[in-house]
């Protein structure tokens, strides 16, 4: 699979491990962008020319391939500028009139800061309480938690914004788990997913964690940065309003007032990102080539030996599952004792290996539940080999020593 | 240029110079990376005020006084870039007066620790901004 990216061939040396933050891409993605600007481009929507005609019939093709992919109709994906886009556009668009004082809205504590600020935000500007669910003794959600709340509060929890994949800890949370329990306690709470760690790595269904919102970005999936998906389940489409107005999402337009046009298109004002759109759709026809199940069953066992790698590693504490291993991903975030992780990282770097370094945009996990500044992250996908997780290791020995102190610190 | 690449800024990290809180000092602030969680305080001993010999007096007033920092101290905790900083940073600054010290540029920063990139750029300037922010505070 590896050869599939090119990356890798003009980077011969580069062991890859941060594709949580963005995903390399395959020569079938990047040649179905070159093609659309070489042969194809027009805009959509517009021009009544066979470039243009083809142009659109393709944008919104690849709609119904996204739409397939991950189990919804074709008018429920809204393509957004990314992961970031989508939640705010669920925050300013629904969340806003839907939420009044003494309501209760649920996240967690390991929520990525996209999903987490818009929430945050339209909280505090309607008076509703944000509660934050917090970590198991195995870095998951912790569900009993969970439970607890939904048990006090009832029907006064309004939204529930989730992470189905966490950015650090890499823990998987089952959405339709989730959902039963909102069954049970809150049975109008909205559910909202964010899924940008999960769409790639295997299957996603929308209508079997019957999620109101799923939100991810392309980058993340083989595919162009700029773009990201919205699912917005077709019941919600009376209450979420567009928050950007513009070009190609007005049916009439009058003096008084204007007469939108149906979803999705009321949602997508100005011209779209169309290569996005295009490379999405190619990145998608790749993965469904390889098949979701192998990629989730390569990655796990990736993701098993990198674990019981770093857990042979004294010095070295995985901030994550080490337990179950069903219940996360391949995203391994770790602390190195007594090295700072940006070290760690300009160490590895120096050895060609690509890890992110910090506090991955969860500043509250870090801060609050871990009381760390931040952490290494290695985040694993398709293309990646056993030799990439024996080179880490390998390096990550070398950089204790390297960094160990003097026998004799002067410093305190 | 990386802390891998360049012993001398190992051997300040390993080896950090005028680190720990000294018994008496004039001058102590701390500061905080917030989004990387590095923090430093610096403790700074000032010499006796004199009078400028070399400034040259136009009325009858007295001569600017000038400050010398005698010494520079810190507790910190952060990456290597930072420690080693500010390790080095206590030892060019110290003798200098507060006028150079507050006039010490970026430039002149990265020709003490090497290039820095713009992601770790903050962690070998913390050091520099804590030294500065004290002594501007005292006036």
């Amino acid at each position: 699979m590896k050869s599939d990216f090119p990356i890798f061939k003009h980077n011969p040396e580069l062991v890859y491990l941060d594709s949580a933050a963005s995903s390399q891409k395959p020569q079938a993605v990047i040649d179905r962008i070159t093609d659309f600007y070489t042969k194809e481009n027009a805009n959509v929507h517009r021009g009544i020319y066979d470039l243009s005609e083809a142009a659109t019939e393709n944008y919104e093709s690849g709609r119904a391939i996204v739409a397939r992919h991950i189990n919804a109709e074709a008018n429920e994906i809204i393509f957004s500028a990314g992961s970031t886009a989508s939640s705010n556009l669920v925050a300013a668009g629904h969340l806003q009139k839907i939420l009044t004082e003494g309501d209760i809205v649920i996240s967690s504590v390991a929520e990525h800061h996209s999903n987490f600020l818009p929430l945050q935000q339209v909280a505090t500007q309607k008076g509703s309480k944000l509660m934050l669910i917090g970590l198991d003794d195995d870095f998951g959600f912790n569900y009993a938690e969970f439970e607890q709340v939904l048990k006090q509060h009832g029907t006064r929890i309004k939204v529930v914004a989730l992470s189905a994949v966490t950015n650090v800890t890499g823990s998987i949370t089952d959405m339709v788990r989730i959902r039963k329990l909102l069954n049970t306690y809150a049975k109008a709470a909205i559910l909202v997913v964010d899924a940008a760690q999960l769409v790639g790595h295997g299957k996603v269904d929308v209508k079997e964690m019957d999620c109101d919102y799923l939100f991810f970005s392309a980058h993340k999936v083989l595919a162009e940065t700029g773009l990201g998906v919205l699912y917005a389940a077709e019941r919600n489409h009376s209450l979420l309003s567009p928050v950007n107005l513009g070009g190609g999402m007005v049916e009439l337009v009058e003096e008084a007032g204007v007469e939108l046009k149906a979803a999705p298109q009321r949602y997508e004002a100005g011209t779209p990102h169309i290569s996005g759109v295009f490379s999405l759709a190619a990145a998608i026809g790749y993965l469904e080539m390889i098949g979701l199940e192998t990629i989730a069953s390569h990655e796990a066992s990736l993701t098993e030996q990198l674990i019981s790698e770093l857990q042979l590693m004294p010095e070295i504490r995985v901030i994550g599952p080490t337990k179950s291993l069903e219940n996360r991903a391949g995203v391994v975030a770790f602390e190195v004792k007594d090295v700072h992780a940006h070290d760690v990282a300009e160490f590895l770097a120096s050895r060609h290996i690509a890890v992110r370094a910090g506090h991955h945009c969860a500043q509250l996990l870090h801060r609050q539940s871990l009381n760390i500044s931040s952490s290494v992250r290695a985040s694993l996908h398709l293309y990646n080999e056993s030799s990439d997780i024996t080179a880490l290791i390998t390096a990550l020995k070398d950089c204790l020593v390297f960094f160990a102190k003097s026998a004799n610190p002067t410093n305190s | 240029m990386s802390i891998v690449d360049r012993q001398e800024l190992l051997d300040h990290y390993q080896n950090p110079r005028n680190s720990g809180k000294p018994e008496k000092f004039d001058l102590s602030l701390s500061l905080k990376n917030k989004s990387c969680g590095d923090d430093i305080t610096v403790f700074i001993s000032l010499a006796e005020p004199t009078q400028d010999a070399t400034a040259t007096s136009t009325d009858n007033t007295l001569a600017p006084v000038t400050q010398v920092v005698s010494s520079i101290s810190y507790e910190v905790r952060g990456c290597a870039l930072s420690v080693a900083s500010a390790s080095m940073l206590s030892q060019e600054l110290a003798g200098l007066t507060k006028e150079q010290i507050l006039a010490f540029s970026s430039e002149q920063l990265e020709e003490l620790v090497g290039k820095l990139t713009i992601t770790r750029s903050k962690c070998a300037h913390l050091p520099l901004e804590a030294i500065k922010k004290a002594i501007s505070l005292q006036n």
